[in-house]
C-alpha cells in the first residue's frame, strides 16, 4: 500500500493559522526583546540581554511588578470568593436566583471604559459619592475608629490619586468587575453536583452547612475553581483599561498603579521602544505560562477523579 | 433495630398524586420490599421514610418515637443510593469512614491535621470499625481506591459498606442492584439476604425487579398508582394475589390471563368449560393461569406451539389456542414443561388446565374466590 500523506492536508490549515498567529508573534517578540528595534526604523542592534537586565534591576520596573502583583494578588482571592460566595447564595435561592444573577453579571457586561468614568466621578474627592457619604458619619460612633476620625478631620481619601490608596481602589474595582463572571462559572459547576450526594451526606450526618460544604460542595467545584483560579489570573494579568482611562499619563501616582500591561503600551507603543515592550511582552507570557501548567498539573494530580 | 411505621403517607408533587394514604408497619428485623413499576411512588415512599422527602400529610414512627419532623441526619437510618453516591475525591476507606466521623467525632477532632491528634485512640477504633466493614464486604483490599477505579460491583460494595459502617436501626436501598449486570445482580441478590440474615436489622427495599423481592424479602408490597396493592410474604403474593395488577406484576413469565365467565349458578367456565365454582360476580371475568397451572395432555383445550423458550432446567412452550381465535383474537398461553421434552414448533398440543390454581378476577381487577366444596368436587 502506498503511504498516503493526507493527514498532512488535514492537519495544515490548523497548523499553518497556529503558526501565523500564535507561534509566530512570539517568536518575533523573542527576536525583538533582544534588540532595540524602534517603529519605523530600518535595522536594529542586537542588545543581548540589556532589555531583560533593564526590566529586573530598574526601580520603574520594580514598581511595575510590584503593581501588578498587589493588584493580582487583591483581585484573584477577591474575585474567585466573592464568585463563589454569590454563587452559593444564589443557588439556594428558590426564587429571584435571575434577578441577581443579572445584577452581579452586569459590571461583567458594561464597557469598562464607560464604567471606569462613573467610578472616577463616584470616587471624586469634593463631589463624589464615596467620600459624601463617608462625611455623613462624621460625628457618629464611627468615629472611634481611627482612619475615619482622621478623615473626619482633614479630608477623606483621595482614592485615586493618593499612591497609598490607588492600586487598592483600581484592584476594587477589578474586583466588582470580575466577580460576576466567576459567579457564573461557579453556578454552572453548582449545578452539575448530584443531589444524591447530598442526600448522602445528610444521611452519613453532615448537619451543618459548613459540613456539606466540606464534604460534597468544595471538593466537588474542585475542577470549577481550578479554572476558575487561572482565568482570574490570566485576567488580572492582562488588566490594562481602567488603568488606561484612569491615568492616561502614565501608571497613576508615583507609578503605584504601573501594570505590566500598561508598561507594554507606554513603552513599545507610546514611546517606540519596541524591545523592552516585547521584553516585557515575554515576561508577561512567561508568568502566564507558568501559570497555565500549574493549572494542568493541578486538573491531572487532584480535581478529576474518574 | 428498629420497628418502622408509616401512617397515613400522601405526597403530591403540584397536582400529581404521588402517594395516597399509605400505611405501613415494617417489624424490627424485617426484611420488607417495596415493589413496583417505575412511577409508582416506592422511592418517594422510601425517601420519605428517610426524611429526604417531606410527606404532605402523615406520620413516620421509628421504634414508636414520630420522626415526621425529625431531621435525616438524626434518624440514624442508613441509605443504599441507586447511584451509589459516594464521595468520589475520597478513598473507600475515606467514603466509609465519613459517617463515623461525622458522627462519633466532635467538631474540633474533624479538623484537618489537629483532629486526628486530638482524637488518636478514637480513630484507631474507627479504622478498626471501617476495616471490620470492609471484611465483611470483602473490600478490604480496595480501601485505598478512589470510587472512580472501582467496577460497578465494587463500588455497589463499598456504598453497601458506608451503610452498614456504623450501626443504623434500618437499612434504606433504593434499588441498588439496578447498575449491576445480570449476573452480579443475581449473586448480589444472595450475598444481600445473607447480610441480612447476619445483621438481624431491619431492610428496607425498594426495587422494580419482581424477582429480587421474591427472592430477599421477608415480606413484600406491591404498590401501583401510590398505593400499596397487596403487602405479604412472596409465596402469598405469587399464589394468592388480590388484584389482577398484582398477579400481572409478579411472576416471569408473567401469569396467563383468559377470558371466562360466571354464570348464574356460580359456575366458572373457561372456554365453554366448567372448571369451579365462585361467588360474588356474574358475568365477564378473567382468569388466570400461572405457567405451571397448565400443563400438556391428552384432552383439554387445543393449540399450536408458536415459541418455544429453553431455560435449561425448564422450557417455557408459548401456545396460540384455537379456541377464541375466530372471535376475541388468539390467546396466547405460556406454559412451563420439563426439559427435554419432545413437542417442538408448530406442534398441535392440547391442554390439561390445574382449576386449583386457577385465580379468577372480575372486571375491576379485585380476586374472586373459589369456593373450598367445589374445589373438592374438582379434584
Amino acid at each position: 500500500m502506498p503511504r498516503s500523506y493526507a493527514h498532512l492536508w488535514f492537519i495544515a490549515p490548523a497548523l499553518f493559522l497556529m503558526f501565523v498567529i500564535l507561534l509566530l508573534p512570539i517568536i518575533l517578540a523573542g527576536t525583538l526583546s533582544f534588540t532595540n528595534y524602534s517603529l519605523g526604523n530600518t535595522g536594529a542592534d542586537w542588545v543581548g540581554f540589556d532589555n531583560y537586565e533593564r526590566i529586573f534591576t530598574r526601580s520603574t520596573y520594580e514598581k511595575m511588578f510590584g503593581a501588578t502583583f498587589r493588584y493580582v494578588f487583591v483581585v484573584v482571592p477577591m474575585t474567585v470568593a466573592l464568585g463563589l460566595g454569590a454563587a452559593l447564595l444564589i443557588h439556594s435561592l428558590t426564587r429571584f436566583g435571575d434577578l441577581y444573577k443579572t445584577i452581579y453579571f452586569l459590571p461583567v457586561m458594561a464597557a469598562l471604559i464607560a464604567m471606569a468614568i462613573v467610578w472616577e466621578f463616584a470616587l471624586h474627592p469634593t463631589v463624589g459619592i464615596v467620600n459624601a457619604t463617608l462625611e455623613r458619619g462624621c460625628g457618629t460612633f464611627l468615629e472611634r475608629w481611627h482612619w475615619y476620625a482622621q478623615g473626619c478631620d482633614r479630608t477623606f481619601p483621595l482614592w485615586l490619586t493618593d499612591r497609598d490608596y490607588a492600586i487598592w481602589t483600581v484592584a476594587f474595582i477589578g474586583v466588582w468587575q470580575g466577580f460576576g463572571f466567576n459567579m457564573v462559572l461557579y453556578l454552572a459547576g453548582l449545578t452539575s453536583i448530584p443531589r444524591e450526594l447530598y442526600h448522602a451526606a445528610e444521611m452519613d450526618g453532615a448537619k451543618s452547612g459548613w459540613d456539606r460544604f466540606r464534604l460534597v460542595t468544595w471538593p466537588m467545584l474542585g475542577p470549577t475553581t481550578v479554572f476558575v483560579v487561572t482565568i482570574s489570573f490570566i485576567r488580572s494579568f492582562q488588566v490594562f483599561d481602567t488603568v488606561e482611562a484612569f491615568y492616561p499619563q502614565g501608571g497613576g501616582p508615583s507609578k503605584s498603579v504601573y501594570v505590566m500591561m500598561f508598561a507594554i503600551y507606554e513603552k513599545a507603543i507610546q514611546q517606540n521602544l519596541m524591545g523592552i515592550g516585547a521584553a516585557i511582552t515575554i515576561v508577561f507570557l512567561g508568568f502566564v505560562m507558568f501559570l497555565t501548567i500549574i493549572q494542568r498539573w493541578l486538573v491531572e494530580r487532584r480535581t478529576h477523579y474518574v | 433495630m428498629a420497628k418502622v411505621e408509616l401512617t397515613g403517607i400522601s405526597k403530591a408533587f403540584g397536582e400529581i398524586s404521588v402517594l395516597k394514604n399509605i400505611d405501613l408497619q415494617i417489624e424490627d428485623g424485617e426484611f420488607v420490599t417495596l415493589v413496583g413499576p417505575s412511577g409508582c411512588g416506592k422511592s418517594t415512599l422510601l425517601r420519605i421514610l428517610a426524611g429526604l422527602e417531606a410527606a404532605d400529610k402523615g406520620r413516620v414512627l421509628i421504634d414508636g418515637r414520630d420522626v415526621t419532623q425529625i431531621r435525616p441526619a438524626n434518624r440514624n437510618l442508613a441509605m443504599v443510593f441507586q447511584s451509589y453516591a459516594l464521595y468520589p475525591h475520597l478513598s473507600v476507606a475515606e467514603n466509609m469512614m465519613t459517617p463515623l466521623r461525622l458522627r462519633d467525632l466532635s467538631r474540633a477532632q474533624r479538623l484537618p491535621l489537629f483532629g486526628p491528634l486530638l482524637a488518636r485512640s478514637k480513630m484507631v477504633d474507627l479504622k478498626a470499625q471501617v476495616l471490620d466493614a470492609a471484611q465483611t464486604l470483602k473490600i478490604d483490599h480496595l480501601l485505598a481506591r478512589k470510587p472512580g477505579e472501582l467496577s460497578g460491583g465494587q463500588r455497589q460494595r463499598a456504598a453497601l459498606g458506608r451503610a452498614l459502617v456504623r450501626n443504623p436501626v434500618a437499612f434504606l436501598m433504593d434499588e441498588p442492584l439496578s447498575n449491576l449486570d445480570a449476573a452480579l445482580r443475581v449473586h448480589m441478590r444472595a450475598e444481600l439476604a445473607e447480610l441480612h440474615r447476619r445483621l438481624a436489622t431491619t431492610f428496607v427495599y425498594v426495587t422494580h425487579d419482581q424477582a429480587e423481592a421474591l427472592t430477599m424479602s421477608d415480606r413484600m408490597a406491591v404498590m401501583m398508582g401510590g398505593k400499596i396493592l397487596q403487602i405479604g410474604p412472596p409465596d402469598v403474593i405469587y399464589n394468592d394475589p388480590h388484584h389482577l395488577e398484582v398477579a400481572k406484576f409478579v411472576g416471569s413469565p408473567p401469569i396467563n390471563l383468559l377470558p371466562g365467565e360466571i354464570s348464574g349458578a356460580g359456575t366458572v367456565t373457561l372456554f365453554d368449560a366448567p372448571i369451579g365454582h365462585a361467588r360474588g360476580h356474574n358475568g365477564a371475568v378473567m382468569i388466570g393461569l400461572r405457567p405451571e397451572a397448565v400443563s400438556l395432555a391428552a384432552q383439554g383445550p387445543k393449540g399450536r406451539v408458536v415459541h418455544r423458550e429453553n431455560l435449561g432446567s425448564e422450557i417455557y412452550l408459548h401456545v396460540v389456542l384455537e379456541q377464541g381465535a375466530l372471535e376475541q383474537g388468539a390467546h396466547r398461553v405460556v406454559l412451563r414443561t420439563a426439559p427435554h421434552t419432545s413437542v417442538g414448533l408448530g406442534d398441535s398440543v392440547r391442554l390439561a388446565i390445574d382449576a386449583a390454581r386457577a385465580l379468577i378476577f372480575n372486571p375491576d381487577g379485585r380476586r374472586l374466590g373459589f369456593t373450598e366444596r367445589e374445589l373438592e368436587r374438582i379434584a
